[in-house]
C-alpha cells in the first residue's frame, strides 16, 4: 500500500502502477526464477522498445520464470522513493528487485549508462560488481551498446552479446542448474560463446555475438502490453527483417545486426492478426533498418492493406531508402495514411556520399522528391550528418544547396498544388565513430568545430521553406567518448552519476557541466577517446568481441572511403565481411533466403 | 444510443480521461463490437463519456455511450468487453439510454482524507468564503468554493475523515473533488482517496 501513497503525488503515476492489459502476473510461490528486465530510461521510452517485448514474452512463456519490467523513475518519483525508502520494484509484482535472481539491463544508447547505476542504487544494491555479494542478484546486460562492453564492465556481472532470444533462456537454465550459486554460475556462463564476465574472462578468447538464424522460426509475441497511458510509439511494431545489405560506413546497426534476414509475409500476417486482436491498436509500424530492401515488399504491402484498410488500421513504414521506392508503393501506402516523407542522404555532396558508401545519387534524391511531390506530399524531411571523415566546408554548404534545389524543384513541377508551399526539414546530427564500423578508427570533431559547422550551414540557408534542426552537440561528444571507450571509463560514469548525472538523453536533465567536472575528477579526456584517431594496429577495447565482421574487412572499407570509392551492397556482391563464420552456413547470402 | 456503465478503480485510476478514451476504443476493437465510426479523414469510434474523471479519482458507476452498426445482445457486449479490459476497469451494465448526458448537473463523491477530523472540516467549511485557485480554459481563476459545494456530510473514521461531497458536475458548472481536498488539506504529503459514486440531473434524479 505504500506505493499508493506516492503515486498521487507524481506527474505520471501510470508509469509505476502496473496493471496494464497483457502484463504478466504469476504466483511467486510457483516460479523458480525471478527476472527483472530493466530498460534504463523512462516508461514512455522503454515501453516503445520492441526488444523488451520480445524477450519479456519469451521468458514469461516459461512457467518457472517470471519476468517483470523495471524502468527508470522520473526525478519526482525518484525523490519520493528515496525519501520514503521505497526500493526499486518490478511493475508486475511491486516486489523489490534486489531479491530477484536476475537484474538484466538492455543498453540501447550510451547516454543511458548513468541510469543503470542509478537504478542499481535505487534497488538498494552496490553499483560496482565487485562490491555486490554472492547472495545478490546477477546483474547482466545486453543490447547494441554491449558490442563494446568495456565502459560498463565495472558495474555488470555478465554481458550477453547479440540476439537474446535463445541465450537468455540458456542463462536461466544454467542458473537453475547452479542452484543459485552465483560464483559457479558466472564461471560457467563465461565459457558460453556469447557471454563475457569481465571479472573472469580471458581476453584471448573472443566472445562471439549470437544470432538467430531463421527469423520465421524465432518466437514473436502474440500479445503486447498495452500501456494505460500514452507512450512514444503506441502501436504494433512488426519486425520485418534484421540486418542490412547496405554497408554504410558510419552505421553501426548496418554492421552489428548482420546477416540480412527476412521474415516471410505469411508468418508476419499471422503475427499481425494475433497482435491486432490482442491489443486493439489502430496502427502498425514495420520495423527494420531499411524497409524498402525487403524483397517481397509490394506483395506484403498488398496483404497488409487488405487487412488494415477495412479495419481502419494505419500503416507506418519508416526507414524507406530513397533509391528504390516506387510510385506504386507510395500510392499503396497513401491509401492508408502517410505523414510526410523522410529520407536520409546523410551527406550534401556526391563525393562525401561515396566516402560513406551511402550509394545514392542526386538523381535518386530528386526522383524520390518527384514521386513524393506528385503523390501530394509537400513536406520532406532529410537527415544529414556533419563531421563525417574527409568532410570539408564545401560538403556542408552542399547540404544547404541540395535543400534549396529541392525547394526550387517543387515549384517547377506542374503538379504542385495551388497555394500549398513546400517544406524541407533538415535534421542534422553529428557523426560519432562506432565500434565495428569502417569508421571505428576515425576521430570525432570537437565541440567548437561542431558549433562552427552547424553555424556554417545555418548561415547558408536563406529560404524560409527550409527548416534546420540540430542538437547542441555536447551529447554527441559524450557518445563519442563512450562508444569507443575502455574500462577506464567506469570511473567517469561512476563519478558523473555521483555528481547527479541521470537521464542524460533528456535535454532538460543533461548536465554537461557535471560531466566536465567528472572528467576532470576521473582523468578522462575527450581528446583521448572521441577526438583521437585510433590506429589500425592498436588493440581496441572491443577486440574481445567478435561481431562477425572482420577487422580486415573494416580496414578495406576504411581505405576505400579515403579513395572516394563505394562498395556494392550484399545483394549485388558479397564483400566477404566475415559474418558467414558466425552463421555457420550461407545465411548471410541474401539471394539464398 | 447504447449506454455502458462501468467502474474504474485499482490501477485504472491513474488513467487520465484521454487515456481512458484510448483504452475503451481499443477494448471495443479487441472485443469486436461493431461500433459506429465517425466520418471524416481520421475516423474513430463514436464514443461519448458522461463526464471526464480526473486522474486519481475512482468511479463506482461511470458511463459512456456508443452506437453500433449491427445488432448485438447487451449481455454479449458486456461479456466481451469484460474479457478484455485492463485491471481496474469493469463493465457493470449495458442498456438503452433514456436520457442525455447533457442533463447531468451534479455528482456525489466519497473522499477519504487521512489525518483530518470532522471538526477540521467544520472549521474549514464554516468560513465565510473559501477562496481557491481553479484552472480554467481562460487561465487561473479564483473561485469561492463555499458557493460551489452543494453539500457535504462527514463521517469520522479511525485515521481520518470521509467526506461525502455533492458537487456540481457537467457542462455548465464543475468542481473537482481534488480541488476541495487540496484546499482543505494543502499539505502535499496528505494521503487521500476519492471516488465518484453517482450522477444526478437538475431534479436530483440519479442517472
Amino acid at each position: 500500500m505504500e506505493l499508493e501513497r506516492l503515486l498521487l503525488r507524481v506527474k505520471n503515476p501510470a508509469w509505476y502502477s502496473g496493471g496494464e492489459l497483457n502484463s504478466v502476473v504469476k504466483d511467486k510461490e510457483t516460479v523458480k526464477t525471478r527476472f527483472a528486465f530493466c530498460f534504463p530510461d523512462l516508461y514512455d521510452v522503454a515501453m516503445s522498445h520492441l526488444g523488451i517485448k520480445i524477450l519479456y514474452d519469451i521468458l514469461n512463456q516459461r512457467d518457472d520464470i517470471w519476468c517483470e519490467r523495471v524502468f527508470a523513475p522520473a526525478p519526482d518519483m525518484e525523490a519520493l522513493m528515496r525519501e520514503k525508502n521505497v526500493p526499486l520494484f518490478g511493475l508486475e509484482s511491486r516486489d523489490a528487485i534486489r531479491n530477484f535472481d536476475f537484474i538484466a539491463f538492455t543498453l540501447q544508447y550510451e547516454l543511458s549508462y548513468t541510469n543503470v547505476l542509478n537504478m542499481l542504487d535505487l534497488a538498494g544494491l552496490p553499483v560496482l560488481a565487485t562490491e555486490r555479494s554472492d547472495d545478490m542478484p546477477v546483474v547482466i546486460a545486453g543490447g547494441p551498446c554491449t558490442v563494446n562492453p568495456e565502459p560498463m564492465a565495472d558495474f555488470i556481472d555478465l554481458f550477453n552479446i547479440g540476439e537474446g532470444e535463445e541465450t537468455l533462456l540458456q542463462l536461466v537454465d544454467l542458473w537453475q542448474e547452479c542452484k543459485g550459486n552465483k560464483r559457479e554460475f558466472l564461471e560457467r556462463a563465461d565459457k558460453l560463446e556469447s557471454c563475457y564476465v569481465p571479472a573472469l574472462h580471458d581476453r584471448s578468447v573472443k566472445v562471439r555475438r549470437r544470432i538467430i538464424k531463421d527469423l520465421d522460426k524465432a518466437p514473436y509475441p502474440e500479445k503486447l502490453i498495452v500501456p494505460n497511458t500514452k507512450v512514444i510509439h503506441d502501436r504494433i511494431s512488426m519486425e520485418i527483417m534484421r540486418g542490412c545489405i547496405r554497408g554504410c560506413r558510419f552505421c553501426q546497426a548496418g554492421m552489428i545486426y548482420r546477416p540480412f534476414r527476412q521474415k516471410s509475409p505469411e508468418v508476419m500476417m499471422k503475427n499481425i492478426e494475433k497482435l491486432c486482436k490482442s491489443t486493439g491498436y489502430d496502427e502498425i509500424s514495420l520495423t527494420s533498418l531499411s524497409s524498402s530492401d525487403y524483397d517481397r515488399l509490394p506483395e506484403f504491402a498488398d496483404m497488409l492493406l487488405d487487412y488494415c484498410t477495412p479495419r481502419k488500421i494505419n500503416l507506418a513504414l519508416p526507414s524507406l531508402r530513397i533509391d528504390n521506392f516506387s510510385d506504386e508503393l507510395l500510392k499503396k501506402l497513401r491509401a492508408v495514411r502517410s505523414s510526410g516523407l523522410t529520407f536520409a542522404p546523410e551527406a550534401g555532396t556526391q563525393r562525401l556520399r561515396d566516402v560513406i558508401n551511402k550509394n545514392i545519387t542526386e538523381e535518386d534524391i530528386f526522383e524520390s522528391c518527384r514521386i513524393a511531390f506528385n503523390g501530394g506530399n509537400s513536406a520532406v524531411k532529410l537527415y544529414f550528418m556533419i563531421g563525417l571523415p574527409t568532410e570539408t566546408d564545401e560538403d556542408i554548404l552542399g547540404i544547404a544547396d541540395l535543400a534549396q534545389r529541392i525547394v526550387d524543384y517543387y515549384y517547377q513541377l506542374k503538379t504542385k498544388k495551388n497555394g500549398k508551399g513546400v517544406s524541407v526539414t533538415i535534421s542534422l546530427s553529428t557523426f560519432v565513430p562506432k565500434p565495428f564500423t569502417p569508421f571505428q578508427w576515425e576521430p570525432q570533431i570537437g565541440l567548437d568545430e561542431i558549433h562552427r559547422r552547424q553555424q556554417l550551414l545555418k548561415n547558408a540557408i536563406t529560404s524560409r521553406k527550409i527548416k534546420l534542426n540540430y542538437h547542441e552537440g555536447k551529447t554527441s561528444v559524450l557518445e563519442g567518448v563512450f562508444s569507443r571507450g575502455d574500462r577506464a571509463l567506469g570511473k567517469l560514469i561512476y563519478s558523473a552519476w555521483k555528481k547527479g548525472c541521470i537521464l542524460d538523453a533528456w535535454d532538460e536533465h543533461f548536465r554537461y557541466d557535471l560531466w566536465c567536472d567528472a572528467m576532470e575528477e576521473s582523468g578522462v579526456k575527450v581528446e583521448n577517446y572521441a577526438g583521437r584517431r585510433y590506429s589500425y594496429e592498436e588493440e581496441l577495447p572491443w577486440d574481445v568481441v567478435d561481431c562477425g565482421v572482420s577487422k580486415a574487412f573494416l580496414i578495406r572499407e576504411s581505405k576505400l572511403a579515403y579513395e572516394n570509392k563505394t562498395s556494392p551492397n550484399c545483394k549485388e556482391q558479397c564483400l566477404g565481411c566475415g559474418v558467414k563464420k558466425i552463421c555457420g552456413g550461407d545465411v548471410c547470402d541474401p539471394n539464398c533466403i | 444510443m447504447i449506454r455502458i456503465a462501468f467502474e474504474k478503480n485499482s490501477t485504472a485510476i491513474y488513467m487520465s480521461h484521454l487515456d481512458l478514451m484510448r483504452c475503451m476504443t481499443r477494448a471495443l476493437s479487441r472485443a469486436e463490437i461493431p461500433v459506429k465510426y465517425t466520418e471524416g479523414f481520421n475516423p474513430h469510434p463514436y464514443l461519448v463519456f458522461a463526464a471526464p474523471l480526473a486522474l486519481g479519482i475512482a468511479g463506482e458507476r461511470e458511463y459512456f455511450e456508443i452506437k453500433i452498426t449491427e445488432e448485438m445482445p447487451f449481455d454479449e457486449i458486456k461479456q466481451r468487453l469484460n474479457e478484455t479490459l485492463p485491471q481496474g476497469l469493469k463493465i457493470l451494465d449495458v442498456f438503452e439510454a433514456e436520457n442525455d448526458f447533457n442533463e447531468i448537473e451534479s455528482a456525489d463523491y466519497r473522499v477519504f482524507v487521512e489525518g483530518k477530523t470532522t471538526d477540521d472540516w467544520k472549521e474549514f467549511f464554516n468560513a465565510e468564503t473559501i477562496p481557491a485557485e481553479k484552472k480554467t480554459k481562460r487561465g487561473m481563476e479564483t473561485i469561492d468554493m463555499k458557493q460551489e459545494i452543494l453539500g457535504c456530510e462527514t463521517e469520522a473514521v479511525e485515521n481520518g475523515v470521509i467526506l461525502h461531497l455533492h458537487l456540481p458536475c457537467g457542462n455548465r458548472r464543475n468542481l473537482s473533488p481534488l480541488l476541495v481536498v487540496k484546499t482543505f488539506a494543502p499539505d502535499e504529503e496528505t494521503y487521500y482517496t476519492a471516488a465518484r459514486t453517482g450522477f444526478f440531473d437538475e431534479k436530483g434524479n440519479r442517472f
